[in-house]
């Protein structure tokens, strides 16, 4: 059951509806089981999965609290297993794919073993940073089995994010919840921004099949290669934000709310400020449990702003973690490297240049610079998208490739609506800056939105042309 | 602990019902606007049928010309329905001359063979236009390869997606509703089917344009194409003998669908007639692309013969007239489109052959009341 499905539509209102009618006693049992449901309309045995992991850190998460002597082996055991499911899929899992014989008879069976359960890498960094928090008396472990169930399994981010630290989810759960008139417009608005991020910016881009050329970069020139990459980078922007924001608005109408996870990346300043704007709950977590932890020890031996190697290591380390959870394969890595190293010339080069004041840089040179950092973010997006062979392939084509060949035009409408929409939520300060909007402005957006998504989502519906065999 | 007091609430004191109201006004308004813009001669202009979502360019526009011709010549009273055989092999127009000069009565035929079918897809259709126009006389156009296994799927998916067509069959959806009723939404529908093009619309146009010509007003199609048989031909489902065949079990689904189309067409008031669609006997040598005959051949004759009995049973079990394609009627060798499929010349000789026996073997067609089939 995607988020994105009627199916999903009406989950939502049923489990509203309920949620409601329930004394407070039973809601958050009722939110945890209505939450598991969801997880199984997946695959059946998911649930399984995730409430074994969930018994298993809470359990550690007390027995690190009141352990005195070993809590270093308690912390390291539970990052282990968190990380240990992991590996097991994206490593394990992708071996033995290799290597078994898997058939249309058996494959009901091996394959659920074998593929990353969807959700599983985000409640396992959600498990790691509980525990963390715990060992770093950030937060105390919760004694309500149920909640902290709540916490791994909340539906609205159970699949995609947002990553929520314990901290400061636990305490809604234990809170009394209200929800009115402005939770109401709020969540709403939110709901309203994600389908036009996701179904109406993705959907129109989708429709102009900007992957295609990606697909097979040998065929084509260096323009309609990089044009495609720029195209897809925002599909995958809108398609990713535009699903944050209806999990963030249906969180909110159960009175929950979720951490933003975007925050107008296309108008960062530098590679390091788009990390601070693109995922943010996920740059978030590696910040504060992988880079600053390694940027601490680097520090302890030398404290410097010119500390060299604390301005090499950090950043490669983080960005290297970072590419291996997206996908342990060479051209995460290799993925995860690029960034690293162009977050490490950024710091080097910030010891001999400091960073100007914004409102210094004339406007031609901050679009330029806008621009240039939207290309080389999409460049850097290669080894994500396509394996390693064919990114050679691809950057190949862009150095000899210029076959005049033009671009198709068409998806840079929905690029530039997807700007439109960033500037004006950084303008305003205000991700629901379209709530000040004038009264009408506001009625033609709210009949126009879902009346779009429904025309883009049919022209997404229908079958190939039927060829006669 | 106070139940009440500690329940998760709803605080809703000044609700923006206005802005709510307002935006369903614009909404409904749009809508009515796009409907009214999308009946408009010029944007009708743009469109080559009348989609109907199921992406099978022959079977919407068979749809669009049976509309046509129920407008201008009124509810058909004979319908012949099949696959691609049918709908290359039967010429309404022969057959119905035919039918005159035996029986002495006049009937209006349309052919709705829609290619790529099989009798369970044919079926499906047909319950929807026999219940929507009434006919006095239904053909059933079928031969063995409606009976194989292996291409079942291939259509009924499409079908068994398609909302439009459970709307027909009386399963209420809003996608199908719109279809039927709304220019609007076709237009969107017909619009979507340049989603696999990245939205390219031209590319639906020139597939629609490929059949400028090649369907009658009457839906039969109008081909001059034609086959040396006496050379090695490996055609259409030849080439694909495993897809097509399967392990060579003849299909149960399909033939329970021919027995609910004659029981619902007996149902609606309607004479059927099942009659085999003609082949080149070159077809039964079934020779490979070198001219050596296939190792399967066996295999594939004792499948035809083992349709062929269960067809001879079913009609006997319905009381009605299974004609055999004989090899009795001379197709020329001018005939042939390829060697299971007619072009025009060789049409023209079945379907009088066919019109003929239909009128003989069937005796007077039932009166259709004046309310039926409007």
């Amino acid at each position: 059951m995607t988020i994105l499905s009627a199916k999903f539509l009406v989950f939502v209102l049923v489990a509203l509806a309920i949620y409601y009618i329930l004394p407070r006693r039973l809601q958050n049992l009722f939110l945890l089981i209505a939450s598991y449901y969801y997880y199984s309309t997946w695959l059946r045995w998911y649930p399984l999965l995730l409430l074994a992991q969930t018994a298993i850190v809470f359990g550690l998460g007390h027995w690190l609290y009141r352990s005195v002597k070993s809590k270093r082996v308690i912390l390291w055991l539970g990052i282990l297993f968190n990380v240990g499911i992991l590996l097991w899929f994206l490593v394990g899992g992708t071996y033995l794919k290799g290597v078994l014989e898997i058939n249309a008879s058996n494959a009901r069976t091996i394959l659920p073993l074998l593929v990353l359960p969807v959700g599983a890498s985000y409640y396992a960094l959600n498990g790691i940073s509980y525990l963390i928090d715990i060992n770093l008396k950030l937060s105390k472990p919760t004694s309500n089995f149920v909640d902290f169930a709540l916490y791994l399994a909340w539906f609205p981010k159970l699949i995609s994010g947002p990553l929520e630290r314990a901290r400061k989810f636990l305490p809604q759960l234990a809170e009394k919840r209200t929800v009115d008139d402005e939770a109401l417009a709020s969540n709403l608005t939110l709901i309203l921004v994600g389908l036009f991020r996701a179904s109406l910016l993705g959907g129109l881009l989708t429709l102009f099949l900007p992957a295609i050329p990606l697909q097979d970069p040998a065929s084509h020139g260096a323009l309609v290669l990089l044009w495609a990459l720029v195209t897809y980078m925002f599909y995958l922007y809108n398609q990713f934000a535009g699903y944050t924001d209806i999990a963030r608005g249906v969180s909110g109408l159960f009175g929950i709310q979720l951490s933003r996870n975007f925050n107008a990346p296309f108008f960062s300043k530098d590679v390091s400020d788009f990390w601070t704007r693109w995922h943010i709950s996920l740059s978030q977590w590696l910040r504060d449990y992988i880079y600053m932890p390694v940027s601490r020890a680097f520090l302890r031996k030398n404290p410097s702003r010119a500390n060299i190697p604390n301005l090499i290591v950090p950043p490669l380390v983080t960005m290297l973690i970072s590419g291996l959870w997206h996908g342990a394969d060479w051209n995460h890595l290799v993925w995860g490297a690029l960034m690293g190293l162009l977050i490490m010339f950024e710091n080097i080069r910030m010891l001999s240049r400091p960073a100007q004041a914004e409102a210094s840089i004339p406007l031609w040179r901050r679009i330029l610079s806008r621009s240039w950092l939207i290309l080389l973010m999409a460049a850097s997006t290669v080894p994500f998208v396509l394996d390693l062979k064919q990114t050679y392939v691809f950057f190949a084509r862009i150095v000899k490739g210029w076959d005049g060949v033009m671009f198709d035009l068409r998806p840079a409408a929905a690029v530039i609506l997807s700007l439109l929409v960033d500037w004006f939520q950084q303008r305003g300060k205000d991700e629901l800056v379209f709530r000040k909007w004038p009264f009408w402005a506001q009625a033609i957006l709210l009949a126009l939105i879902p009346l779009a998504v429904i025309v883009i989502t049919k022209l997404q519906s229908a079958p190939p042309v039927f060829v006669y065999p | 602990m106070n139940w009440s007091e500690k329940r998760v609430s709803l605080k809703f004191q000044h609700p923006r019902l206005s802005l709510g109201a307002t935006a369903l006004v614009i909404f409904i308004l749009t809508c009515l606007l796009a409907e009214i813009v999308a009946r408009a001669p010029f944007i009708q202009a743009q469109i080559p049928y009348q989609a109907y979502g199921i992406n099978h360019t022959q079977l919407e526009l068979q749809l669009n010309l049976l509309n046509k011709y129920a407008r201008e010549k009124g509810a058909p009273d004979c319908f012949i329905f099949g696959s691609s055989q049918a709908f290359r092999e039967t010429d309404p127009a022969a057959f119905e001359r035919f039918y005159e000069t035996v029986s002495g009565e006049k009937v209006n035929c349309y052919n709705f063979g829609v290619t790529g079918s099989q009798i369970w897809s044919t079926s499906l259709l047909s319950e929807i236009l026999i219940r929507k126009y009434q006919p006095r006389l239904v053909v059933i156009g079928t031969s063995f390869l409606d009976y194989t296994e292996g291409r079942e799927q291939d259509i009924n998916e499409r079908y068994l997606k398609n909302d439009w067509l459970r709307y027909q069959t009386g399963a209420f959806n809003l996608n199908g509703w719109l279809t039927e009723h709304s220019y609007a939404w076709r237009a969107l529908t017909i619009l979507s089917y340049a989603a696999p093009y990245g939205m390219r619309y031209g590319e639906v146009v020139r597939g629609a344009r490929k059949w400028d010509g090649e369907i009658a007003d009457n839906g039969f199609a109008l081909s001059d194409v034609s086959v040396n048989p006496s050379l090695p031909v490996e055609t259409g489902f030849v080439k694909n003998l495993q897809k097509e065949f399967g392990d060579f079990g003849v299909s149960e689904r399909n033939l329970d669908a021919l027995e609910h189309l004659i029981s619902f067409s007996q149902q609606a008031g309607a004479q059927v007639l099942i009659a085999e669609m003609t082949y080149h006997p070159a077809l039964l040598e079934l020779k490979d692309r070198h001219g050596q005959p296939r190792a399967d051949k066996a295999l594939i004759l004792a499948f035809i013969d083992k349709v062929n009995a269960r067809l001879r049973d079913i009609a006997k079990n319905h009381g009605v007239p299974f004609l055999e394609a004989e090899s009795s009627v001379s197709i020329p060798d001018t005939g042939w489109y390829d060697l299971y499929h007619l072009n025009r010349v060789g049409a023209e000789v079945f379907s009088e052959w066919l019109g003929g026996q239909a009128a003989r073997l069937l005796g007077p067609l039932p009166t259709r009341s004046s309310s039926e089939g409007n």
